[in-house]
């Protein structure tokens, strides 16, 4: 007995020193120097995957494109408009809205001394409809008259892009649309230097050469890069969103874990905790602490979570089922489980997307009782068993989990299928998925982008996932409308229909929360971008 | 003693858990989180506090008592088949046989358990049946071993001699006369793999690749009150605590039985 007590205490003994040393590392940390020419210290835990233009399509790689690469045009900082960037204005749709022509500004070249000119422009939208490239943005380019052709014979010449002269340059489109100058203002359309694509290879994808106010000056996968100031970068727009780098370098480690990312800015080793927010389990106890505060920068970005059944199989044929779900689902716990981290809505459209509705209030539907009263209506008095497919990243499975509740509160059984992140999007492609959480983040500050992505009955199964299909001659109507207003009321009008036939239930739109030392400045949250590397800078 | 008044409990608080749970494990509260959406401490409502999810954590240690013992005690049987099969077939047929196996369990035994098991739950869909196979399959080289040896220092004994030359069936010589032998060891690795498998299962859980949520299992609440500890401690300490003290009572009385029914002593 006195042998196993005594092996007892030595056990609980190495216990507690264990969780001694490992509180201990929490708090502990020499404080980084306080020059404010230091490199500014992001941190975050997932991979950057690309810095390649062609290659890029998130929310991680486009920040790095945009501060290394120039495009043609940009957005403003609420992006609700253009500004010129490598053009010298924002060209008219001429010819019924087929033809945009750029003039270049003179004087540009890229790291490697090539010139910045209509060419690498245009070469860049030849490598993005390569196939051998396998750009994921492809799809964006596809209006070009000759865009189709070339992705068939890519040895050929891309007809609907002509340069006129080293500084103008041409864009004929099959059909007129609206969203088009949109595709030239993200990092796709950036121009890239030919000799140095053709000389790097797959290099190119960690070796950048651009003509941007950054540079990459190291890029190691899953471990670290480091962005450094381009000298040879010039504002000739004079606009503050075309700025010179404010900062001499900005290095990003990899592969950190959130909750010691957040510690390593309260020691003041990292200034900026690069992650889509903090944790929940963190944010309420940081969001009450005086001391950080003011550490915490969110907003509510253009993202949306929102529930949904397949509208061609039973039970959500019936629109009524599908009018109980608004019921049954209880957003306000939802939101409470992640900590208030979210903004309930009651709408697909973000708030900061032009053609957000004000007029539809978020309200939080929960009723039980009204739900169970339409589903006896219905034809379901006893309830159903549905099966419901989300990723089981991050705080989801929370997510699901009050879902599952609140549908069994109504007699719904919720077969729950958490997969990874890659099956899932492989299972809702299928389109044979019964239910399930939808989520989607803007590619550009564009109502279609949302609603024509999300409901049009072309992207059924691939991203309209509910198979809706009550609004496709509207679509396609606001998707080529001039005026301006009155596109945005056509999407609207839209939205209220989608809406009004309860194809999905919106939920929430998501925030991006960001925990950053209060002397960065210069760094606002972005609605397109989030992140501006080149405009960051710190302060005493 | 300590050891057994630990398996003891584990059992009985396993079997009889919704006597001994507060409320449904599942069962997320409205008072179960704060306004802010953070979990509830001990009190008097919910006496261990409640999760991420405003579920009562004690419900949920007791249930969860019985997925890890359904895993372990499942998974038991499972690795000591195979090493009984293992060991009894290399050790009874020797020669080639024996070689190939005992190399096979070097090289199986070689492997980074936990990242073979972590392997093998990601080629196959987590899920308890899943769990249970593969902390099977990654628990049974000892006990392998440790048949084998028994059965090749009886083999040639004068009585198993004496049994094979009246031409009895070699199988039935295995079993009737080998295998006896090897009980009492067998008993005590069980016993001693039991805190093994409770173990696996609380690190698999705890990697999110074995028991999944809503269910609870004391891994997949450790690994959900990783987050909250230094906010809500006792989501993880008390499944900790639960664990460290079966797995240490475990190993205490496996060592108890192999003193007490170890021929050599």
């Amino acid at each position: 007995m006195g042998r196993s007590l005594a092996r007892l205490l030595v056990v609980l003994g190495a216990c507690a020193l264990a969780v001694g040393i490992a509180a201990g590392c929490g708090t502990s940390g020499s404080g980084s120097s306080g020059s404010v020419n230091r490199p500014i210290q992001v941190t975050t835990s997932q991979d950057i995957p690309h810095t390649d233009p062609a290659l890029g399509y998130d929310t991680l790689s486009w920040p790095v494109e945009h501060a290394v690469f120039t495009t043609l045009i940009t957005y403003n900082t609420s992006a609700s408009a253009f500004v010129p960037w490598a053009a010298t204005s924002v060209p008219k749709p001429q010819n019924g809205g087929k033809k945009y022509v750029f003039t270049l500004r003179k004087g540009m070249k890229f790291t490697n001394g090539e010139p910045v000119d209509a060419s690498a422009f245009k070469y860049e939208i030849e490598r993005i409809l390569n196939p051998k490239t396998k750009s994921p943005v492809a799809g964006f380019y596809t209006n070009i008259v000759g865009a189709t052709d070339y992705q068939k014979n890519p040895s050929g010449d891309l007809k609907g892009v002509k340069v006129l002269s080293p500084t103008q340059i041409e864009f004929d489109l099959v059909t007129p649309d609206q969203t088009f100058l949109q595709t030239m203002a993200i990092p796709s359309a950036s121009a890239v230097p030919k000799k140095a694509v053709e000389k790097a290879g797959p290099d190119f994808d960690t070796h950048p050469v651009g003509s941007g106010p950054m540079k990459v000056e190291t890029f190691s996968h899953g471990s670290k890069l480091v962005l450094v100031k381009n000298p040879d970068y010039k504002n000739l727009s004079g606009n503050p969103e075309t700025t010179e780098a404010k900062s001499k370098e900005i290095d990003i480690t990899i592969g950190i874990e959130p909750t010691t990312e957040i510690q390593r800015v309260q020691a003041g080793q990292a200034d900026y905790e690069l992650e889509t927010a903090i944790p929940a389990a963190q944010y309420t106890q940081l969001k009450n602490n005086p001391q950080w505060k003011s550490y915490i920068k969110a907003d509510t970005t253009n993202t949306i979570w929102y529930f949904y059944g397949n509208m061609t199989q039973k039970p959500f044929t019936n629109p009524k089922v599908r009018e109980a779900m608004k019921y049954v689902i209880d957003k306000e716990r939802i939101s409470q489980v992640l900590a208030g981290e979210v903004a309930l809505t009651s709408q697909m459209l973000p708030p900061h997307m032009p053609g957000y509705d004000t007029s539809i209030k978020s309200e939080n539907y929960y009723d039980p009782a009204k739900a169970k009263q339409l589903l006896k209506e219905a034809g379901y008095p006893n309830g159903f068993t549905i099966d419901f497919w989300d990723q089981n990243s991050s705080d989801e499975p929370k997510v699901d989990q009050v879902l599952q509740q609140d549908f069994s509160q109504v007699g719904i059984k919720m077969n729950l299928h958490s997969v990874s992140f890659s099956e899932w999007i492989d299972k809702q492609e299928s389109g044979t998925t019964q239910s399930g959480g939808g989520y989607w983040s803007q590619d550009f500050p564009d109502p279609s982008d949302f609603l024509d992505v999300l409901f049009n009955s072309k992207q059924i199964p691939a991203n309209n996932q509910s198979h809706y299909t009550g609004s496709d001659q509207e679509l396609a109507q606001a998707l080529v409308e001039p005026n301006h207003q009155k596109r945005m009321e056509m999407y609207q009008q839209i939205q209220k229909q989608i809406l009004a036939s309860n194809a999905v239930v919106p939920v929430y739109n998501g925030k991006s929360i960001y925990f950053v030392n209060p002397k960065l400045k210069g760094a606002p949250i972005d609605p397109v971008w989030y992140q501006t590397y080149q405009t960051w800078y710190l302060t005493e | 003693m300590f050891g057994l008044t630990v398996f003891v409990l584990m059992i009985l608080v396993a079997v009889f858990a919704p006597l001994i749970a507060h409320y449904d494990p599942t069962l997320q509260f409205r008072d179960g989180l704060r306004a802010d959406g953070s979990p509830v401490g001990p009190s008097a409502k919910f006496w261990l506090g409640t999760d991420a999810l405003g579920r009562d954590l004690y419900s949920r240690l007791v249930y969860g008592a019985r997925t890890s013992l359904e895993v372990a005690i499942l998974a038991n049987i499972v690795s000591t088949l195979i090493g009984i099969i293992v060991g009894s077939v290399a050790g009874s047929f020797g020669g080639v046989v024996d070689t190939g196996l005992m190399r096979f369990t070097d090289v199986m035994m070689s492997f980074p358990i936990i990242l073979f098991a972590a392997f093998l739950a990601v080629v196959f869909r987590p899920g308890m049946a899943v769990l249970i196979f593969i902390i099977g399959f990654v628990s049974w080289f000892y006990l392998a071993r440790i048949v084998r040896a028994e059965i090749l220092s009886v083999k040639n004994r004068e009585y198993v001699e004496a049994a094979r030359s009246i031409g009895v069936n070699p199988n039935v010589i295995l079993v009737r006369h080998l295998l006896p032998q090897v009980y009492g060891q067998i008993i005590v690795y069980v016993t001693l793999g039991f805190s093994t498998t409770v173990l696996y299962e609380a690190v698999l859980s705890f990697l999110s690749i074995g028991i999944q949520p809503p269910t609870a299992s004391w891994g997949n609440l450790i690994a959900e009150g990783d987050q909250y500890l230094t906010t809500a401690p006792w989501i993880a300490v008390f499944p900790g605590l639960a664990v460290a003290i079966t797995v240490l009572g475990l190993n205490l009385l496996g060592d108890g039985l192999r003193d007490a029914l170890d021929p050599r002593r």
